[in-house]
């Protein structure tokens, strides 16, 4: 099992600049999710690692060794590609044992280690066919034998699931999550899809223009997101941001409509101040709202209020519960579920969100400093 | 997307269209015609009617020496000249395509034979392969004999199949770049991942990939060999010496217009119709069906 370490990496093409100076560590052996917004390095973070990009400065260490002159073939890593990449004039069994044939390995048992390959990811059946006869999930499971069969230290997923159908990517988040608990190399993918992060991560990261903006394990990143941004991104539907001022004691947020909600913490009064609460964090209380509309999810309802003073709230409610349009509600917030943020800056304040960095068993790499923090 | 023009005259768009359809008729289809017309006549010596021979001229065509002679050297040239061209076109595009340093301006400069007319390359060709002037010269002098086409007629072969594969090369090579930049980039990325250094991808990947280009670029090329050549001959060799260079399209030309025998030109440009044809049938029946991938 292999770490990857950027240290002090940098990728600029001519005066844009891709990576800031970034300093991160995936842990070994563990299954790190790099979550962003279309355009925020992610990818060019993981072609960097893959040896697709060259690296403009800084270093990157896999298992230890500085890799930055290193071919592409020579890191030790494996790639599955957005839109799979399968040599469309081989066959499956051509394309998972064309790493193999590249490598000189003997004909017999280049066909041992495909059958094997192919036995684990179910596509014995179809070892005759080519890419072109195949569905977009048989296909994705190609991409990921070819990728399997040479055994590598690394897995790099360039967004593999986005292409596939709702049902189907579900599936494959699955079966994703069973490789790499069987094969225990260290896994790193790049999504722009929440979900996907949250449910596949050991390790969390989220990046944005750049720059990693919180890093952690994906319950920890949830519970205290450093960041306006991380706040709005992860969870579907979003987190509540409601804007406001601290009042004039320093003790209270009046919110955009008159609402003054309570401070764990004293604040210089004027500071304007961002109130951040999950909807499922939304009780009932003695704020008076009105039901805007109603989404039925199923198993449960998400009910769009309005609050005094005009200021949307999504919040859950039971199936069972469900409130007419133009309904009066009374909500409350369990102050220690509420999340405050500097508008200005959008960093957080208070609580042990900082950059993730809460020492109840995160990894290693979430005890290093906080890049965002020191700006 | 349909975008369909409508015009509220029937006549409009035939009048649009006629201009085309009359060069196609005059420099197409009218000769074509008289050419049928001749190869089964036969013109009377001081004019005044032809006479219907049937395939007499045929059977005079294919019954003589020199005719299966420039056969045997249309085929010849035809082959290597396709083969060098295309080899060559293929090299310089992978290498253009690997984005070597200036690859920008060698892809302009390589586009641009194909503008030059064949007389021109002809002459420029008949100097640079000239025994008696220029570096052959000085070779000349140092080994005699050794090199002069217009005594040897192996040299001067050589000389005409090196003068048609510059020419074709520069189309080849616009048609193998265009093939390399359409295979997806992720392809070559993914095999550099699996462990395949750039002659191994370009082995793997990238040939096997070009294969619809190549087989179309076969067709093309020996087609032109056949019927293109004649611009080429005429101004380095006049099928010389001993007609070693006496192509078929070259013979039609001499024997029609220089041995007055029309009819029997008529008859050999209908043979080498027929070949182009059939050439044509081949690329559309079965290259252009089995050569696609997806």
């Amino acid at each position: 099992m292999a770490a990857i370490e950027f240290i002090a990496a940098r990728k600029s093409y001519g005066a844009s600049i891709a990576i800031h100076e970034l300093d991160l560590v995936l842990p070994p052996g563990a299954f790190t999710v790099i979550l962003g917004p279309s355009g925020c390095g992610k990818s060019t973070l993981l072609r960097m690692i893959a040896g697709l990009e060259g690296i403009s400065g800084g270093e990157l260490r896999i298992g230890g060794a500085r890799m930055n002159e290193r071919e592409p073939k020579d890191r030790g890593c494996a790639m599955v590609f957005q839109n799979y990449a399968l040599y469309p004039h081989m066959t499956v069994a051509e394309n998972i044992g064309y790493p193999l044939k590249v490598g000189g390995v003997r004909r017999a048992e280049r066909q041992a280690r495909v059958a094997e390959a192919a036995a684990a990811l179910g596509l014995d059946a179809l070892l005759d066919r080519r890419p072109g006869q195949l569905s977009g999930g048989q296909r994705q499971r190609v991409a990921m034998g070819r990728a399997m069969v040479r055994r590598p230290r690394v897995f790099l997923y360039d967004e593999p699931l986005s292409n596939l159908d709702a049902k189907l990517r579900v599936q494959m988040r699955l079966e994703l999550r069973r490789l790499h608990e069987q094969l225990g190399a260290t896994s790193v993918l790049v999504t722009h899809d929440q979900q996907e992060a949250m449910t596949l991560a050991d390790h969390l990261v989220v990046m944005r223009g750049g720059r990693v903006e919180q890093e952690g394990r994906p319950r920890e990143v949830y519970a205290a997101p450093a960041s306006l941004f991380v706040a709005g991104f992860l969870g579907t539907p979003a987190m509540n941001l409601l804007p406001g001022a601290v009042t004039p004691d320093g003790a209270g947020l009046r919110l955009e409509g008159g609402v003054v909600v309570p401070l764990p913490l004293r604040l210089p009064a004027g500071q304007a101040v961002t109130l951040g609460i999950r909807p499922e964090h939304v009780g009932e209380g003695d704020l008076e709202a009105e039901v805007a509309l109603v989404e039925d999810l199923g198993a449960s309802l998400l009910v769009h209020a309005r609050l005094a003073g005009g200021a949307a709230m999504a919040l859950h409610r039971p199936a069972e519960l469900a409130p007419a349009r133009g309904a009066a509600l009374r909500l409350g917030f369990d102050t220690a579920r509420l999340h405050f943020f500097d508008s200005g800056s959008g960093q957080r304040i208070g609580g042990e969100g900082g950059r993730g960095a809460s020492p109840a068993g995160a990894g290693e790499a979430a005890r290093r400093p906080a890049l965002l923090a020191t700006t | 997307m349909q975008r369909r023009a409508t015009f509220r005259s029937p006549w409009l768009p035939w009048m649009l269209v006629l201009p085309q359809l009359l060069i196609i008729f005059v420099f197409f289809y009218w000769p074509t015609g008289e050419a049928f017309q001749w190869a089964f006549t036969l013109e009377q010596p001081w004019g005044g009617g032809r006479e219907w021979v049937g395939w007499q001229n045929f059977a005079e065509v294919f019954s003589s020496q020199h005719y299966w002679s420039s056969v045997r050297i249309s085929i010849l040239y035809a082959v290597a000249t396709s083969a060098l061209a295309i080899g060559i076109g293929l090299l310089l595009a992978l290498f253009v395509d690997r984005e070597v340093a200036g690859s920008r301006g060698w892809r302009l400069a390589l586009i641009w034979p194909y503008a030059i007319a064949a007389p021109a390359i002809g002459m420029i060709f008949r100097f640079v392969f000239d025994a008696r002037a220029g570096v052959f010269s000085l070779f000349n002098a140092m080994m005699p004999g050794l090199w002069d086409p217009s005594l040897n007629g192996t040299h001067a072969l050589l000389m005409l199949i090196l003068a048609g594969a510059w020419q074709l090369v520069a189309y080849n090579f616009v048609f193998f770049l265009a093939g390399l930049q359409s295979i997806p980039r992720g392809l070559n990325e993914a095999a550099a991942m699996d462990g395949a250094g750039p002659l191994r991808r370009m082995r793997d990947i990238q040939m096997p990939l070009l294969a619809p280009t190549f087989f179309f670029l076969v067709i093309i090329n020996l087609t032109d060999s056949f019927t293109n050549s004649f611009g080429l001959v005429d101004i380095m060799t006049a099928g010389g010496p001993a007609r070693a260079t006496d192509l078929m399209v070259y013979k039609i030309y001499s024997d029609g217009f220089k041995g007055l025998d029309y009819s029997g030109a008529a008859a050999q440009s209908i043979v080498l119709m027929g070949l182009v044809v059939a050439l044509t049938f081949i690329q559309f029946r079965f290259v252009e069906r089995k050569m696609h991938y997806r």
